[in-house]
């Protein structure tokens, strides 16, 4: 009896092993759901640590989306930083940013003019020292003049992202049909918009400013004196302001330019004029529906008296990226702006929309895939070509006050709402007002 | 336990299911909110055009200022939306006339949408309020990546401004722990205009969610496909909230996995735990019980029934027996056995008695019952089926003898040299149901008595037959 009782015991003790084991397993079991859940709340509570940073730009739908996706594969690499994002088109984009850096309120990260360097920051102080912030940009991709148009008083204020000139484009198609060449000279402009205006159509269409450019140059050709000394202190006189004044009209007059056509861009799209003149960074935006429209679009040489010249005209960085001085997260805005200048993935998606970027990683990028070419390529080559003869611009020649009083006083000459003298008394007095 | 465990979980999971719908009404309506403050807030950006005539009055197709006047009254427009336009990310905002001229910010996007021309008239059909002669519209021509709005300034112009689809991402919050949301603006005939997963842009909404949400109206509802609800904005789109059932209920589910498998861990605690008690517990009690009970029915030194067992299961198998047959009841004495204590002590005594009692088991292998009596008194009673008298007579004479054999070879060795152990023996046989126990007994003690008288170290045997015992 006592043998039997010690074999159950024995049976039993095997019995309550087995389910002693599958309760370990099981409270494994639960210990493991419940480390899921743990994880999990993890996992929120980084999403809520995110820190929170903005960028603001200005361009066409093409840069919006293609920024916007570029912010998207940011924050994916990036899971720590949220980005939210201001844009909108150049002409409002400017006052918007005005109105934000005099309240104080801009963006972390800012796409950025280079006359804004000069406006908003004429000691250096006005944006963020990125030579801080080295260890997380890398600004060895930059060449020393990349770094100097981006430098005010010792302090690096912007990169550049690519650079920019006025060039000239034509619709080739047209040209041919009226049998004329590219025009080379202001005299082949006269000659080539007699030819045109008999067909309705213009020789040249150009926004406000890039006629304000034009007019620089010819003043600079013809006369050998640039319009602005190195200071951007204005050495010219009303006399002088005249003559620009007159040569605009008569231009206008003799149909090399539509003064008040419409958007320059939809006048080359439409066949309404045979050229435009425009920003390298804009070649594509431009000249693209030409192209689909069935029609050929030369890129021809920057008018000169005698020939093409690079004197008079200027280059400078198309667009910058610089960082608030009052940002809290200069660490965060860094590695924002060292992805949209450097990331390969990103300058593929940039392509060349802003020009040929001047970054090193990022122009390798688009050689090695082949996206070195097109229009703004092109332009930015014919450029390079002629750098030795180009000088820097000086933000007050594209001050927007100064465009602005041209476009006026050109209008009311124009239109008989004041004589010569007095549009040219009128320009002189609001270009002294606008430099200061 | 088990049911009502299983219950509570059912039913737990219906109120969470019930207060989940709710939760995620209440999460759409908030976004509905938050849609409708921005759409209302890009409304009242376009009220703002309306702050001067000379913004909103003028007509270039009706007009009669000269080329100066006309450029001027275009540059107070433009300097009205580049004021007011850059409030907000527009991916338009200008103004369209009759004529298809346009003032501001008509992206070439949207140029490129009417390179043949019918801009105004295409959008003067987007007007939907009459009242207020305003509308919103989506897939103008083919575009699905803006949301626009329409604002009549004139008979002959229109507002027209735009926002992307998707930067509506910013205003949409998808709510969390809801599981896999996604939140879905829908204008009225349910085609998406902006989801949060950024798919199905222009597509019909899923018609299994439609099967919740409707097609119109506020609803909240689940199935065992999809969590749903929606709330309809004031120009009539529909913000929709929808998520997988089993994305919802996830937690809910894992949770309840874990209850079960909680319930299933504390069943086979408890039936491990009451194992374990009843190894423990029971099982030895019922095993010392057996054993006093076995105790109390047996004679503790030679293994055989006790006096009182013996005797009440003879009892009750003369008293049960209605077979034909015979019973027969032996009493076994060893003869002087009080000459042995006192010779060669207890010890002596008590193996003596083991040995005989160990000797009247084994002969009496066919007894009913076989005990211990008295101090040195033995006694066996069997019933043998279908015989008679003298049969069993026989078979008893062959008993004593048999018995009387194996004692005197079991202490006939040099261990018992001056020790003679001898016993007596009285048997009597009777007839089933014709004498009473007590009668069989005392026939029985009798005839020891006999055997005694007659010298010990015998046997006699005497049979109950035609009334007397012979």
């Amino acid at each position: 009896m006592a043998l039997n009782a010690n074999k159950a015991v024995s049976h039993t003790m095997r019995l309550a092993a087995v389910i002693l084991a599958a309760v370990i397993v099981c409270l494994a079991i639960l210990l493991v759901r419940a480390a899921q859940s743990d994880s999990a709340r993890q996992v929120d509570a980084s999403v809520a640590e995110q820190t929170d940073i903005s960028y603001s730009w200005w361009g066409n739908d093409a840069r919006h989306h293609y920024t916007a996706n570029g912010i998207k594969d940011f924050t994916e690499k990036n899971p720590d930083i949220n980005v939210s994002l201001s844009y909108g088109v150049w002409d409002g984009y400017e006052r918007r940013y005005a109105s934000m850096m005099r309240a104080h309120d801009e963006c972390d990260v800012m796409q950025i003019n280079y006359a804004w360097l000069a406006t908003y920051s004429p000691d250096g102080s006005g944006y963020y020292d990125l030579n801080e912030l080295s260890d997380t940009i890398d600004l060895s991709q930059f060449s020393e003049r990349d770094l100097a148009f981006g430098t005010r008083n010792g302090a690096l204020n912007a990169l550049p992202i690519a650079y920019n000139m006025p060039v000239f484009y034509y619709n080739k198609s047209i040209l041919d049909q009226y049998g004329l060449s590219v025009p080379r000279t202001w005299n082949d402009l006269f000659s080539c918009a007699r030819v045109l205006r008999a067909h309705g159509v213009s020789m040249l269409c150009m926004n406000d400013k890039q006629l304000w450019m034009t007019m620089l140059a010819w003043y600079e050709q013809t006369t050998g004196t640039a319009v602005f000394d190195e200071n951007g202190a204005c050495q010219i006189g009303e006399a002088d302001f005249e003559s620009m004044l007159s040569m605009c009209a008569r231009m206008a007059a003799e149909g090399v330019i539509d003064l008040d056509a419409g958007s320059p861009a939809q006048q080359f799209a439409n066949g309404k004029t045979a050229g435009v003149a425009i920003w390298t960074s804009d070649a594509s935006r431009y000249c693209q529906p030409v192209v689909d429209a069935g029609q050929t679009v030369v890129l021809g040489a920057n008018p000169g008296v005698d020939g093409p010249s690079a004197t008079g005209w200027y280059m400078k960085p198309a667009t910058m990226l610089a960082i608030s001085k009052n940002t809290a997260h200069p660490e965060e805005a860094a590695r924002l702006v060292n992805y949209l200048l450097n990331d390969p993935g990103y300058a593929l998606l940039q392509g060349t929309e802003k020009g040929v970027p001047v970054s090193g990683t990022a122009y390798r990028a688009l050689a090695d895939n082949g996206k070195l070419s097109g229009f703004e390529e092109e332009a930015t080559e014919q450029m390079h070509r002629n750098m030795d003869g180009l000088k820097a611009m000086l933000p007050a020649m594209e001050d927007t006050k100064t465009v602005n009083a041209f476009k006026d006083c050109l209008r009311k000459y124009q239109y008989g709402r004041a004589d010569l003298s007095q549009s040219a008394q009128e320009l002189y007095t609001a270009v002294q007002e606008s430099i200061g | 336990m088990v049911v009502a465990c299983a219950f509570l979980i059912v039913r737990s999971e219906q109120v969470l299911q019930g207060d989940m719908a709710r939760l995620m009404g209440t999460d759409t309506e908030q976004i509905e909110l938050n849609v409708s403050n921005y759409l209302t807030t890009l409304e009242g950006t376009a009220q703002l055009m309306f702050t001067d005539e000379n913004y909103y009055a003028y007509d270039p197709v009706t007009s009669d200022l000269d080329a100066y006047g006309k450029i001027q009254a275009e540059n107070a427009v433009r300097n009205r939306i580049i004021d007011i336009g850059s409030t907000e990310n527009f991916s338009d905002f200008g103004v369209v006339y009759a004529d298809d001229e346009h003032l501001g910010w008509i992206s070439q996007t949207t140029l490129g949408l009417f390179s043949n021309g019918g801009m105004y008239s295409e959008f003067a059909g987007c007007i939907t309020d009459s009242a207020r002669q305003s509308g919103w519209a989506f897939n103008v021509r083919g575009n699905t990546d803006r949301l626009w709005y329409v604002k009549r300034l004139n008979d002959d112009a229109l507002l027209v401004m735009s926002v992307y689809a998707s930067s509506l991402g910013e205003i949409f919050a998808v709510p969390e722990g809801l599981g896999d949301v996604t939140v879905s603006l829908v204008d009225g005939s349910n085609t998406v205009l902006f989801t949060s997963n950024g798919t199905d842009v222009g597509a019909p909404l899923d018609a299994s969610v439609v099967a919740l949400v409707g097609t119109s109206g506020n609803a909240s509802s689940y199935n065992d496909q999809y969590f749903a609800a929606s709330s309809t904005i004031d120009n009539g789109w529909r913000v929709v909230v929808a998520a997988p059932t089993a994305s919802v209920m996830e937690q809910s589910t894992s949770m309840r996995n874990v209850l079960l498998l909680f319930l299933a861990f504390m069943v086979a605690l408890f039936m491990l735990v009451s194992g374990l008690v009843y190894l423990r517990l029971a099982r030895p009690v019922d095993t010392l019980v057996d054993d006093l009970a076995d105790r109390a029915k047996s004679d503790q030194l030679t293994g055989l029934l006790n006096k009182v067992t013996y005797e009440t299961i003879a009892r009750q198998s003369l008293a049960r027996e209605e077979a034909a047959g015979c019973f027969g009841y032996l009493i076994l004495d060893i003869d002087r056995f009080k000459d042995v204590n006192d010779r060669f002590g207890h010890a002596r005594g008590d193996e003596v008695l083991k040995r005989v009692g160990a000797i009247l088991k084994e002969c009496c292998v066919h007894a009913s019952a076989t005990g211990r009596v008295g101090g040195d008194e033995f006694s066996s009673f069997a019933f043998i089926e279908g015989a008679d008298e003298e049969e069993t007579a026989a078979f008893g004479r062959e008993l004593i003898d048999r018995i009387a054999e194996e004692i005197h070879r079991e202490f006939s060795g040099p261990e018992w040299e001056g020790l003679p152990i001898t016993v007596s023996m009285g048997e009597a046989i009777a007839p089933a149901g014709s004498v009473t126990f007590q009668e069989l007994y005392e026939a029985a003690d009798a005839a020891l008595y006999e055997s005694k008288h007659r010298g010990r170290d015998r046997g006699t045997v005497t049979v109950y037959k035609e009334g007397l015992w012979r």
